[in-house]
């Protein structure tokens, strides 16, 4: 016990380091990127002497050492993230409009991804050779081998095109239908919170499509890596020692299961920080709105302080993943201790 | 009395595309009630086999390919897997070789003995407990609460041993199969577990069959002995005649082998033969000191009662086992032998 709580200390106190780390981060990619913000913002015709008062409006005429001070300054006294060089609004607000959607985006396409994955990867590794394997198998190559934007549109061919199961893709909800008053900003758990259960089933309706879009996307990841472990786990000689204690084949599968449910947990962690951008071109197709295509708006014509934002916000998302992901997995195997 | 075991003419080949392994061909023993039967043999001549055929457990591609394993007059070869289920741990327990790989890395050791016990019985977690620490409390464990509410990785070797052998017992099965239960353990605490295991299943009254190198284990504990060669049985017989006066080659060579009592047995001379073909002839032939005719080379022999409980698979009494050095037309009997093998096993003799 005490190894245990000596790990997550360490990684507490590795907190504030990795916190500054991704503030450095965040402004140093940006800086470093090629191309003049100024220039984007006054086009091509613009004047040098435009450009110069463009230039030391935005900030951007001053040496980096000093704007990085600033960047810090603004973040940790102002507690701002800057606006937009382009709508003015400030950052903050637009992230937080569009995160609580993309999060719930993220949260149910991954849980879809790990539960079909890894039912992929107990039946392929159960069955090994037969033919759950090979139908498993054959998931894995096409979901893996088509695109998601394509595996998206395929979908809205089929499910709503030709079959008519699935609503038009226009967002969150109809077009006709209000959204649930705001709590969260995730609209199927506000309309949780309103009880609006009518409207819930519009929402889910119109999650369907692009979860299970990033839901067998990213399966095969889950898929692979469970087959892989669980294999060797329904050969060792715990398993084996299990059924020759007479255990159900159902507690022998659970047995082996639990040796997979790290791998599992760290994938989960490295996909969750990974989607915020990579669910993008999904949120794209599916008009979700979100925070992908605007982080994607915002790199194309260098919104300085948008893309700063992002960084930030997505890379201490995915410290937080991580120090969870850490802590279930020090609560869930005996075995680990900080050496 | 029927026995509690019987293994009739068993047969387990291990068989992928590219070529089968003849592991097993023809094993016949019996182990009757309370009796402690041991097992040798060099490396790789079908101990394990027969030991996981028993328990149902081959390891992919092995399968048993024909014979009987009757317990208690039941055939265990033809059973559903459920039926199979309730036997392994209720009816015969298993004690492994690798007592760390066997216990569950992430699970409290009384959550396995509750689901070992409830994978056969209802009963609640205070019986349960009960039963495990009285379990844990006859293989020597000092402080069976602790151990309970731990986990395996918090054990040593032994301990760890001592662990598994309380969960392979803990449903008074009637029957124990173990298969080297001490390979990967230090020495000195090699010998503890094989006296433990040898009194657990004496005091419990169990029968047991016991894979192990160790002679002097075999000696104290065990009141029969099976020598194993080539997947046969060779010899069988009560211990200590076994011991003083073997009746097959194989079992002289491999005594000789053994330095003093206790000592691991090593290979003799030779090495068994590869089992990708069921040999023709006697499969000791190769080895054998006392080869005689053609017989040898064409016949597999079978056991055969050579004094009251003592059986061997020899042609010959070693009295008459004396026609050494005819090696050169023999050779060439037993090369020819080796061509037909793909034919049927018609004992061809000249
Ligand atoms: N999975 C397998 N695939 C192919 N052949 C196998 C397999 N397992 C065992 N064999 C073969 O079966 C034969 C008998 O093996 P077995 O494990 O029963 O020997 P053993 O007497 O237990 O030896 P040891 O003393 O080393 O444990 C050997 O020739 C071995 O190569
Ligand atoms: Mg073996």
């Amino acid at each position: 016990m005490r190894h245990r709580t000596g790990r997550v200390a360490k990684r507490l106190v590795f907190i504030p380091v990795a916190v500054f780390i991704v503030i450095t981060l965040a402004f140093g990619l940006v800086n470093v990127l090629p191309g003049d913000p100024a220039l984007l913002i006054a086009g091509d015709l613009a004047s040098d002497e435009r450009l110069a008062e463009i230039r030391a409006e935005l900030g951007t005429d001053k040496p980096i050492p000093q704007r990085y001070g600033e960047y810090v300054h603004q973040l940790f006294v102002e507690r701002s993230l800057g606006d937009s060089y382009f709508t003015k609004r400030s950052i903050t607000d637009e992230i937080i409009q569009r995160f609580p959607d993309t999060l719930e985006l993220v949260v149910l396409g991954l849980l879809g991804a790990v539960l079909y994955g890894t039912l992929l990867g107990v039946l392929s590794s159960y069955f090994r050779r037969r033919w759950p394997d090979r139908v498993s198998r054959l998931s894995v190559t096409i979901t893996q081998s088509i695109p998601d934007f394509f595996l998206g549109l395929l979908l809205i061919y089929l499910v709503f095109y030709k079959l008519g199961w699935a609503p038009a893709p226009v967002g969150r909800l109809g077009l006709l239908d209000l959204p649930p008053e705001r709590v969260t900003g995730a609209v199927i758990l506000d309309t949780i919170i309103a009880r609006d259960w009518g409207l819930l089933r519009t929402a889910a309706h119109h999650a369907m499509l692009p979860v299970i879009t990033l839901a067998l996307f990213y399966s095969s990841h889950f898929a692979k890596t469970s087959r892989a472990v669980l294999a060797r786990a329904f050969t060792s000689e715990q398993v084996e020692f299990a059924r020759a204690c007479g255990l159900s084949e159902m507690k022998v599968v659970g047995y082996a299961f639990r040796e997979a449910r790290t791998p599992v947990l760290t994938y989960v962690g490295i996909l969750f920080a990974a989607l915020f951008g990579g669910a993008a071109i999904v949120e794209t197709v599916f008009a979700w709105g979100g925070i992908g295509p605007w982080a994607i708006e915002a790199m194309t014509k260098l919104d300085v302080p948008a893309i700063q934002g992002f960084i930030l916000v997505v890379g201490l998302l995915t410290l937080l993943v991580y120090l969870v992901l850490d802590l279930v997995v020090v609560a869930l195997d005996p075995r680990v201790s900080y050496e | 009395m029927a026995p509690l075991l019987e293994v009739n003419d068993l047969h387990v080949e291990f068989k992928s595309r590219r070529r089968t392994v003849y592991a097993v061909n023809g094993v016949n023993f019996s182990i009757g009630e309370g009796e402690t039967v041991g097992m040798v043999g060099e490396t790789g001549c079908g101990k394990s086999a027969t030991i996981r055929a028993i328990i149902g457990l081959l390891r992919p591609p092995g399968r048993i390919a024909s014979g009987s394993i009757r317990l208690d007059g039941e055939d265990l070869t033809g059973l559903d897997a459920r039926r199979l289920r309730r036997i392994r741990g209720a009816g015969i327990g298993f004690v492994p070789q690798n007592p760390f790989g066997a216990l569950n890395p992430v699970l409290r050791i009384e959550r396995q003995f509750r689901n070992v016990v409830r994978a056969h019985r209802r009963a609640g977690r205070g019986r349960i407990r009960e039963d495990a620490l009285e379990m844990l409390n006859g293989v020597g464990i000092a402080d069976p609460e602790r151990i309970l509410g731990g986990y395996a990785h918090e054990l040593s070797g032994g301990m760890a041993q001592r662990v598994v052998i309380a969960l392979a017992m803990v449903l008074d099965p009637p029957l124990v199969v173990a298969d080297e239960p001490t390979t990967g353990l230090d020495l000195t605490i090699q010998r503890q577990i094989l006296d433990l295991i040898g009194k657990m299943a004496t005091t419990r009254g169990s029968s047991m069959l016991l894979v192990t190198h160790d002679i002097g284990v075999v000696a104290q504990y065990c009141s029969r002995l099976l020598v194993m060669y080539a997947g046969r049985v060779v010899e069988a017989g009560p211990t200590n005649i076994v011991l003083r006066k073997p009746a097959h080659p194989y079992t002289e060579a491999l005594l000789s082998a053994v330095p003093r009592r206790g000592r691991r047995l090593i290979a003799a001379a030779g090495a068994v033969p590869t089992l990708l073909s069921r040999p023709v002839g006697c499969y000791y032939y190769d080895r054998c000191r006392y080869r005689g005719d053609s017989r040898c080379a064409t016949e597999t022999p079978d056991l055969k009662e050579v004094s009251p409980g003592h059986w061997a698979a020899v042609f010959y009494r070693k009295p008459t086992m004396s026609a050494q050095e005819q090696a050169p037309e023999k050779a060439t009997t037993q090369a020819q032998a080796q061509e037909d093998r793909d034919g049927d096993d018609a004992p061809g003799t000249d």
